[in-house]
């Protein structure tokens, strides 16, 4: 594991939110969440049922077809031809293998500003994410990404059960957000070796030209991927009158300054835009299908994990 | 352009202050944030921190306090130059013996000057000020001058002396200047003398700021030392003179001294507006006598006064007679006189040079030829003598007048009624003053004169003293009469003299050559080689010496008038009661000379502090 360079947040807090995600209460919790898919994912067997998914070996239920020539006569209703006079099939939901990749944005950008503790709670997001899924034993792996690693990614190998999850954890530990965003080149170099969809979670603050992630994002829907991005702000971002009035704004991953005062106008024309980056990377996420939800770091994970994820219909 | 103040420009050092503040604003705390693409929206701002470039902000800002630094300073610009057309002041300040006379904190003196400095501080540039004194006599101490500097300076180096003033003729020299003048002149009078008491034509013209109103002193006025001229001083008396002039009871102590030695101190109370006389004698040898008051009081110059007891100093006579009993009443007499040495010649055994060695020759009924170059007293010069023509003899005579005038007589008694046997009519010389006269039925003749004549003293008795005893208990002011002549004949070079302050005094019997004169107050000055004159403006001894030659001078105050410091009532100034038509056309005619820009500056400020705040905001905003 290649250590991180310092960076703005430090080791205490994310070792101390990834502690509390493993906490014994919190997992309580995190067993009445599953995860949810929506595309055809593996073709492996798993545990994960898939909607439309081809026939397949699985118990629950789906539907009743009529009979055709080649369908197998063990799933023949026969209560149904007693009654109804009709040769009828039974389908069942097929269980396929989901691989979980939680794409954790490490750049230098998610440390800034440090009271907003953005990396530690996207450490735990993806922690939390990562239990859920290794319940159904299927496969995760966290991929950190940045420019400063020389494959512009750093990630953890596929743990399938739940008594992994300490090395997931221990992996994130050693994750330390430093050097400039990468996450398409990141996601891309990841995903190289990967044939075979799964989900991909993004967990980033989203703060790069839209031309930088759009078509990284569309690429892992065309293959696929269920997707969902998960934009991590912070109050310091949301409000930055609570962190300077006259600063020497300097930019953690390029070094650029920018001398602001903070006025009432300048404040609402930095909302403002704010907003609009906001609301632009929702407008791309649902005209792809891709989901995607705000994760405030004030709120708290068990709001992300509890409301916002279920309401965006990725955990339920 | 002038400043009023220009020591406003020490404000100045605001303006680095200023730089230090832009500077420090400018310096930014270091914000890291993720990323600035959501603040490429917000306007940067314009100023860098390590490089200094003004902005608007600042420029209004340096300007704004360039304009209160400015106005603080009082800029002004003065008048053109027809200056000439500023009032002209002369200023008279009293400075008598009463202005020391302490109101209070300040003493009259100081109240004045301070009342004058006001005043002038008032005038517009421009205008003349002339500053007179007025004691001992009017004397101008600054003419016209716009230098308004130089004449407050003056005005701090004038001190008031111990004598009286003339305020009349000083009031009478400012007013013949004033009308003397070219341009519009004021008087303005600085006195505790109340202005009813000024000279009516002074009154119309001046303007009279009075001081003073105590009445508290307690003078000595008076400080006189009886020794004959042939005592010594176990036979000096001093008598002093103390008056109250204050309107209610006053004590103290009188302590007379002989030098370092208490002679005599007596405690008093005096009456208001009384006085009271103290006799001492048992004076232990001679020497400088000082009298001193210990009062509470608010004048001190007339608390000390001086006097000199002589020390014995031996006389020479030589009297040159035939046998007489004036022989026998002189031998006598020097027998009884102390430092009196007699020698006592034969009319034929006189000889010129024997007069070489006496104070005074008396020729009794001898005239010697030719007559010697000698102070000397001729009695009952022979008809035939080369000096005195005699007119006639005259038998029974009496002394019907003399010269009460003249030195000799002074202090003497009325000499009339001493009946005379036999006299001699003379022509007294052009050069001689007449001191006692006769009368026969056709004139009156002269029975004694004396004069200078040829650097030397010469009196002529013209009556016999055969018959007329001298040491006679009858003829008592016959003999103080001739012993007084005898002193006038032989002065005694006195080292010390008694003067009154404010008086010229003259000093005799000193050497030619540059004069040295040392005041009681230490200072030194070095007269002329002419000047044998002095006169003394403050109370002490004046020590003066010409190689090697010493004498001293001591000055006493003895003047009731300016020791009477009481003024029933002060008077405000009023103004001049006539002012010229044409001076006042002129007055109203001049403007001031004086542009000041203060105002229009710190509107200016006001201004600048409006477009400040409103760029300030429309930053903000």
């Amino acid at each position: 594991m290649q250590p991180g360079a310092s960076a703005t947040e430090t080791a205490p807090a994310a070792r101390a939110a990834l502690a509390a995600v493993l906490a014994p209460a919190f997992l309580r919790k995190l067993d009445r969440l599953h995860l949810v898919v929506r595309r055809s994912l593996s073709t492996r067997p798993g545990n994960t049922p898939m909607p439309r998914g081809a026939q397949g070996s699985g118990i629950e239920l789906e539907s009743y077809k009529a009979y055709g020539a080649g369908d197998d006569l063990r799933y023949l209703d026969w209560n149904a031809y007693g009654r109804l006079d009709q040769l009828l099939i039974k389908t069942f939901r097929a269980e396929r293998e989901a691989p979980l990749h939680v794409f954790i944005d490490a750049s230098a950008s998610m440390a800034a500003p440090a009271s907003d503790n953005k990396f530690s709670f996207a450490a735990s997001l993806a922690l939390s994410l990562a239990y859920i899924s290794l319940r159904r034993n299927d496969p995760v792996r966290i991929v950190g990404l940045s420019a400063a690693w020389p494959q512009l990614c750093f990630s953890s190998p596929f743990v399938r059960h739940r008594d992994a999850l300490p090395r997931l954890r221990d992996f994130l530990l050693v994750l330390r957000p430093q050097g400039a965003t990468a996450l398409a080149t990141g996601i891309a170099a990841a995903l190289r070796d990967q044939r075979s969809p799964g989900v991909a979670i993004i967990v980033s603050d989203f703060l790069l030209e839209p031309a930088a992630y759009e078509a990284t994002l569309r690429e892992l829907v065309a293959r696929r991927f269920t997707v969902a991005a998960l934009r991590v702000i912070g109050p310091g971002e949301r409000n930055p009158s609570s962190l300077f009035r006259r600063g020497r704004l300097t930019d953690v991953e390029t070094g650029r300054q920018r001398f602001i005062t903070l006025t009432q106008n300048s404040l609402a024309r930095y909302r403002e835009a704010l907003a609009a980056h906001l609301a632009q990377l929702q407008a791309f996420c649902r005209r792809c299908e891709i989901g995607y939800s705000t994760a405030d770091t004030a709120a708290g994970i068990e709001h992300s994990l509890f409301r916002d994820l279920p309401a965006l219909g990725l955990l339920r | 352009m002038s400043f009023a103040e220009p020591l406003a420009f020490l404000f100045a050092g605001l303006y680095g202050v200023l730089v230090v503040l832009y500077l420090w604003e400018r310096w930014r705390r270091r914000v890291e944030v993720p990323s600035l693409l959501l603040w490429e929206v917000v306007r940067e701002d314009t100023i860098r921190a390590r490089r200094f470039r003004p902005d608007l902000l600042f420029i209004l800002q340096l300007l704004l306090l360039s304009c209160l630094i400015v106005g603080l300073a009082r800029p002004y610009l003065s008048g053109g130059p027809d200056t000439r057309t500023g009032t002209r002041h002369i200023f008279i300040l009293d400075t008598s013996a009463s202005m020391q006379a302490r109101e209070a904190r300040q003493s009259r003196f100081e109240q004045a000057r301070t009342q004058a400095l006001d005043l002038l501080r008032g005038l517009r540039r421009g205008e003349e000020v002339m500053l007179v004194t007025t004691a001992p006599a009017p004397e101008v101490l600054v003419n016209f001058t716009r230098d308004h500097t130089a004449v407050a300076t003056a005005l701090q180096d004038i001190a008031p002396t111990d004598t009286g003033c003339d305020l009349a003729l000083a009031l009478a020299f400012a007013e013949s200047a004033r009308q003397r003048s070219d341009a519009p002149a004021e008087v303005d009078v600085f006195t505790d003398t109340p202005r009813r008491q000024l000279p009516q034509a002074a009154r119309d013209h001046a303007r009279v700021f009075q001081v003073g109103e105590t009445d508290e002193n307690i003078g000595i006025e008076g400080l006189q030392i009886f020794q004959g001229p042939f005592e010594d001083f176990h036979r000096a008396r001093a008598y002093v003179l103390v008056e109250n002039f204050a309107h209610r009871e006053g004590h103290g102590f009188l302590t007379v001294r002989l030098g370092d030695q208490v002679v005599n101190r007596n405690g008093f109370t005096l009456p208001p507006r009384q006085s009271k006389g103290f006799l001492v004698h048992g004076f232990p040898g001679p020497g400088r006598v000082v009298a001193q008051l210990e009062v509470t009081d608010a004048l001190a110059a007339d608390n000390v006064a001086f006097g000199w007891i002589r020390p014995v100093q031996p006389l020479r006579v030589l009297l040159v007679s035939p046998s007489s009993p004036l022989i026998d009443d002189l031998r006598e007499l020097a027998a009884a006189t102390p430092g009196m040495q007699l020698t006592v010649l034969d009319p034929e055994g006189f000889s010129a040079e024997q007069t070489g060695r006496a104070d005074v020759a008396i020729f009794n009924r001898f005239v010697p030829a030719p007559p010697p170059t000698a102070n000397a007293l001729y009695i009952y010069p022979p008809k035939d003598n080369p000096l005195f023509p005699v007119v006639a003899d005259a038998e029974n005579v009496e002394v019907l007048d003399w010269n009460a005038h003249h030195p000799v007589l002074r202090s003497l008694r009325p000499l009339a009624a001493l009946p005379l046997q036999r006299a001699r009519i003379l022509s007294p010389p052009a050069w001689s003053e007449v001191l006692l006269w006769s009368r026969d039925p056709q004139h009156e003749f002269p029975l004694a004169f004396a004069g200078e004549h040829e650097g030397h003293r010469i009196a002529c008795i013209a009556f016999n003293f055969e018959s007329e005893r001298l040491l006679s208990s009858d003829t008592m002011n016959l003999f103080l009469f001739f012993m007084n002549l005898v002193g006038w004949l032989a002065p005694r070079g006195d080292a010390v003299t008694t003067v009154n302050t404010g008086e010229v005094a003259a000093v005799v019997d000193m050497p030619d050559g540059p004069m040295r004169l040392q005041d009681p107050n230490g200072r030194i000055e070095m007269l002329a080689a002419g000047q044998r004159t002095i006169q003394p403006r403050v109370v002490g001894e004046y020590k003066i010496s010409v190689d090697g030659t010493r004498r001293a001078l001591l000055a006493n105050f003895f003047d009731p008038v300016e020791s009477d410091i009481g003024r029933s009532g002060k008077e405000p100034p009023a103004p001049p009661h006539a002012v010229p038509a044409v001076a006042q056309n002129r007055q109203a005619a001049q403007t001031s000379d004086r542009q000041e820009y203060a105002t229009w500056l710190y509107y200016a400020a006001a201004a600048l502090f409006l477009l400040e705040w409103a760029a300030a905001r429309r930053r903000a905003g």
